[in-house]
């Protein structure tokens, strides 16, 4: 039974003998430590927004409205904002319904090719896209543009990558993959036989479509819809390598100009903050109302292969549409940033006849700096796998499989810091790290604590999406041959969601490894990270070398995910 | 008895049929490279009520979901009325939509996001049909199976039994040429099951749209068909009316897979033949029914014999001196409430007997055991 419209499947059925009265041990343990870690950032987002005396207190000693003026004259940044994000999520929502329709329900070839490609975007991240086509498609300089003025002669640009449409378009391509797998998984669980008898019953495979098929997908697409949106009201690196030449702000780029700048003015980027988690709330409840009766219970149908649509004419449009968008999300940036990588001058070489791995050598051997981000993203990828891991097993063991009341808050509580963006988050943790007497500043500890909080959503959905498959009566009939609870954890459990725990531990490396948005705050001058020194070396290093830099990053988060695929289908083989 | 005959068989009208409605001629389907239907042919005629019978993974929802247009066969052609549907000589595939049948799927198929009477107008609609006279046949098809006043409800608000039947609503409201149902019970338990099988057989008899109804299960086929289609691994086992294939199975599988039957095997007598063919099992000779044709013996040479459980008589003294009438014990009794299962230590071997609990035996009682040639049926051995 596969339940629409939601993020999470409910968990199975249970015979409770004797209703427990009282929570869990576990889960109340599991809810104080998170509404601390939820609750502590925030409340210093608000006291520092509502700052009147002195803008560097943390916390603020007198309260006021004096900030919120100021937020007024500033109401472009949050204009910006919302018409990035808006028309990117319905960009990026409406390339995803496409090509998730065109893998999973046509007969449109190279399906499994697509798929494959189509989830290399997510985890290489915002960072390398930007790079890429800052690149490709800035005005002057871009190799798209001056290609095209060489052939036609114009000195107008084709493209503009610095411009709004080209920032909601750029962000828009690279928010899309996540969409097209939610709404795939979507297409996947649904019964397909709810579309054979619409053919059967005489509609049309347009009428099927649009009848059928979109309307039964429109809650999955409405989820990812909102999930594109958080993220891009959040998403900072793309917004910040196109739009800071031309002045453009949205909220996040502001946040970051507001801490930067002398004075560093916190309040006001506070309150920025908290509006942009006010409009991502408002998302969310606006999601949950319009979900609201419109979760369909499907019973699922025999195994029978979905029947494809075969679309005629439109199967070569299609086809090249998908080709176009692995074209522009993925083989054009990397292989930009690739050949970008191995120049000696920032004027482009295409001829490779200068090419040099002096680039390498220089980010990964020379320069400390660098260096040190390298080591110490990789270290944090592990120590974010390995610790999240534990949290997300942990959190999933005690909504899926711990008696008594509270499971259902312990669920919505650990999924909540989704609706926060990164970047917002992360100021509220700087403040929390540095107003406790912890002493960890400016070390790596700072930015494993902010990473694995922030990654708590995603690692917990990753696992728990993994322990509602594993049939309850496989521990149970443990239970009842005399195992206690951690002989049961440790002969029935872990083994059983072994593969599970792979994947999650993987996708938390990948998404510490590129990481940005919370970094460029939660990693000081002595820890430094690989995000946040692209991102600087950007500024002040020269295209070849970040290009360099960039390219490693996206080395280690492909051997990664490389490495996931083969122990996947190794362990489907044994 | 070869293949082909089977299928010449499967062609034949049955008494006082009309005019031929749906044919599938020599058709073969594969999933990949595993063949699920070998060279197929039967013909379903005008008002006809035909069940595909067979275990699961025997190709029966297959051949259904061909007729529909759902499946592509790889072989052979399928005619609905005059028009060709599917041909591989004549590179005929026309898609489901405009078959002009409807289905009765297994899942129901309701679509939750449209509500009873959005979802009966569905193929009204898609047909062409506007305004009132699909508000007409949505009530009409809903009163028939007492649907009415769910006619606004969401779909998602209504019970399996309730969405089986709007699917079945559904199906009769658009008048199609056949409906085809696709184990449209197997979702429902077992009380709902006995009840919408009855109703669904007096819509039925209601009307006069011939069907296709694949099961598993041998009651349902019993009940709801003029003629059932038996099926074994992608091909036809056997065909005829419901009791013709209960009281003569033509091979064991049939005798096995539909009803209770003792399978005996043993020589045939010296000198029988299809006239009066005597089998000697162990130390008892079987008058056997009469047959049109010898069925083909196991590899060991031996024949089979299919007796019915329910048709072997129980008796205290031998009352005819005839014929297939030997001694017995009662060796085990299990009672299961409307029937009696005994096991009778019989010359032939074990006995597998029907019984009722208005007569029981005890265990250990010695009787008489009488069988009716007419019910010792040869049959194929695998």
């Amino acid at each position: 039974m596969a339940v629409y419209g939601e993020g999470l499947a409910s968990p199975p059925a249970r015979v409770v003998l004797r209703r427990r009265r009282w929570p869990h041990p576990g889960v109340v343990v599991a809810v104080v430590c998170l509404l601390v870690v939820l609750a502590y950032p925030v409340l210093m987002l608000v006291s520092s927004a509502f700052n009147a005396g002195d803008p560097q207190d943390l916390p603020a000693t007198q309260y006021g409205f004096t900030h919120v003026g100021e937020l007024l004259d500033h109401a472009d940044w949050i204009r910006n904002t919302l018409i990035v994000s808006l028309g990117g999520t319905i960009i990026a929502t409406a390339i995803a319904a496409v090509l998730a329709w065109v893998f999973h329900r046509t007969t449109v070839p190279g399906h499994n090719v697509f798929e494959t490609l189509i989830a290399i975007p997510y985890p290489l991240g915002p960072l390398v896209g930007g790079l890429a086509w800052s690149v490709l498609g800035s005005p002057r300089a871009g190799v798209i543009n001056q290609a095209f003025r060489y052939v036609s002669g114009s000195t107008t640009p084709l493209i503009n990558t610095s411009s709004i449409t080209g920032i909601v378009l750029v962000m828009a391509v690279f928010e899309a993959p996540v969409a097209v797998l939610m709404i795939g998984a979507a297409m996947r669980r649904m019964d397909p036989s709810l579309e054979e008898c619409s053919a059967v019953f005489g509609g049309g495979r347009l009428r099927t479509a649009l009848r059928v098929t979109l309307p039964l997908m429109m809650p999955a697409i409405l989820s990812a819809a909102l999930f594109v949106f958080t993220t891009m009201m959040g998403s900072f690196a793309i917004p910040a390598i196109l739009g800071s030449g031309a002045r453009f702000y949205v909220a996040t780029t502001a946040i970051y100009v507001l801490f930067q700048g002398y004075p560093p003015n916190y309040p006001l980027a506070a309150l920025l903050g908290l509006v942009l988690i006010a409009i991502t709330g408002a998302a969310v409840w606006l999601n949950q109302h319009l979900l609201k009766g419109r979760s369909f219970t499907v019973i699922g149908g025999r195994g029978y292969r979905p029947r494809r649509i075969d679309v005629g004419i439109w199967k070569w449009p299609l086809f090249g549409f998908a080709c176009l968008y692995v074209l522009v999300s993925l083989v054009l940036p990397l292989g930009t940033l690739a050949i970008a990588s191995l120049q000696r001058t920032a004027d482009i070489d295409w001829t490779g006849a200068t090419w040099t791995l002096a680039n390498f050598r220089y980010v990964l051997v020379d320069f400390p700096t660098t260096r040190a981000a390298i080591i110490n993203s990789l270290l944090l990828g592990i120590g974010t796998g390995t610790i999240g891991v534990v949290i997300a097993a942990l959190l999933a063991w005690l909504v899926h499989r711990a008696t008594g009341p509270g499971r259902r808050f312990l669920e919505q509580l650990a999924m909540l810091p989704q609706a926060f963006p990164h970047l917002v988050f992360a100021v509220g943790l700087l403040w929390m790290v540095l107003t406790l007497p912890l002493n960890i500043y400016n070390t790596l500890y700072a930015v494993l604590f902010g990473y694995l909080i922030i990654f708590i959503p995603l690692g917990y959905r990753t696992m728990s999406g993994v322990m509602v498959q594993v049939d309850q009566a496989l521990e149970e009939a443990a239970r009842v041959s005399g195992a206690r609870w951690h002989r049961v954890m440790r002969t029935v459990t872990i083994p059983l969601l072994r593969n599970g725990i792979t994947a999650t531990w993987a996708l938390l490396f990948m998404v510490s490894v590129r990481e940005i948005s919370a970094s460029i705050f939660l990693s000081g001058p002595d820890s430094q990270v690989l995000g946040p020194a692209i991102l600087n070396f950007w500024d002040s290093g020269g295209l070849p070398r970040v290009s360099a830099l960039a390219i490693v990053q996206a080395v280690i988060v492909l051997v990664m995910l490389v490495i996931v695929r083969r122990l996947d289908t190794s362990h489907v083989e044994a | 008895m070869s293949k082909p005959d089977r299928a010449d068989a499967a062609m034949t009208a049955p008494e006082g049929a009309a005019a031929p409605l749906i044919q599938v001629r020599n058709l073969a389907a594969a999933y990949g490279t595993r063949t699920v239907i070998e060279n197929l042919s039967f013909t379903v005629y005008e008002g006809e009520h035909v069940s595909l019978l067979g275990p699961s993974g025997c190709g029966k929802t297959t051949m259904l979901r061909c007729i529909a247009g759902l499946e592509t066969p790889i072989a052979g052609d399928i005619t609905i009325g005059a028009e060709t549907v599917f041909s591989v000589t004549r590179r005929t595939n026309m898609p489901p939509e405009r078959r002009g049948l409807s289905m009765v799927f297994q899942s129901y198929a309701i679509w939750p996001h449209m509500t009873v009477f959005e979802n009966v107008a569905y193929g009204l609609r898609s047909r062409g049909l506007r305004g009132a006279a699909v508000r007409e046949k949505v009530e009409q098809a809903l009163q028939t199976v007492g649907m009415s006043e769910y006619i606004d409800r969401s779909a998602t608000a209504l019970s399996g039994g309730q969405q089986q039947r709007v699917a079945f609503a559904r199906s009769y409201a658009t008048t199609p040429r056949a409906m085809l149902l696709d184990e449209p019970l197997s979702n429902l338990d077992a009380r709902m099951r006995a009840q919408m099988r009855d109703e669904l057989k007096d819509l039925q008899r209601a009307s006069n749209l011939a069907t296709v109804y694949v099961t598993h299960d041998q009651e349902e086929a019993m009940a709801m068909s003029d003629r059932i289609i038996v099926m074994r691994e992608g091909r036809i086992e056997q065909v005829g009316a419901p009791l013709e294939i209960y009281n003569q199975p033509r091979s064991r599988f049939v005798a096995d897979f539909i009803g209770a039957a003792n399978i005996v095997s043993g020589r045939l007598a010296p000198g029988s033949d299809e006239a009066g063919p005597v089998l000697a099992v162990g130390d008892v000779s079987l008058r056997c029914a009469p047959c049109a044709r010898l069925p083909r013996p196991r590899e060991d040479g031996q024949h089979l014999a299919a007796i019915r459980t329910v048709y072997p008589e129980i008796r205290r003294e031998p009352e005819r001196g005839v014929e297939n009438e030997w001694p017995v014990t009662v060796e085990r009794r299990v009672l299961l409430g409307d029937i009696v299962n005994y096991s009778l230590s019989w010359p032939g071997g074990t006995l597998r007997v029907h019984g009722f609990p208005g007569r029981l035996w005890a265990e250990g009682e010695t009787a008489w055991v009488y069988i009716s040639p007419r019910h010792i049926v040869l049959v194929d051995a695998d």
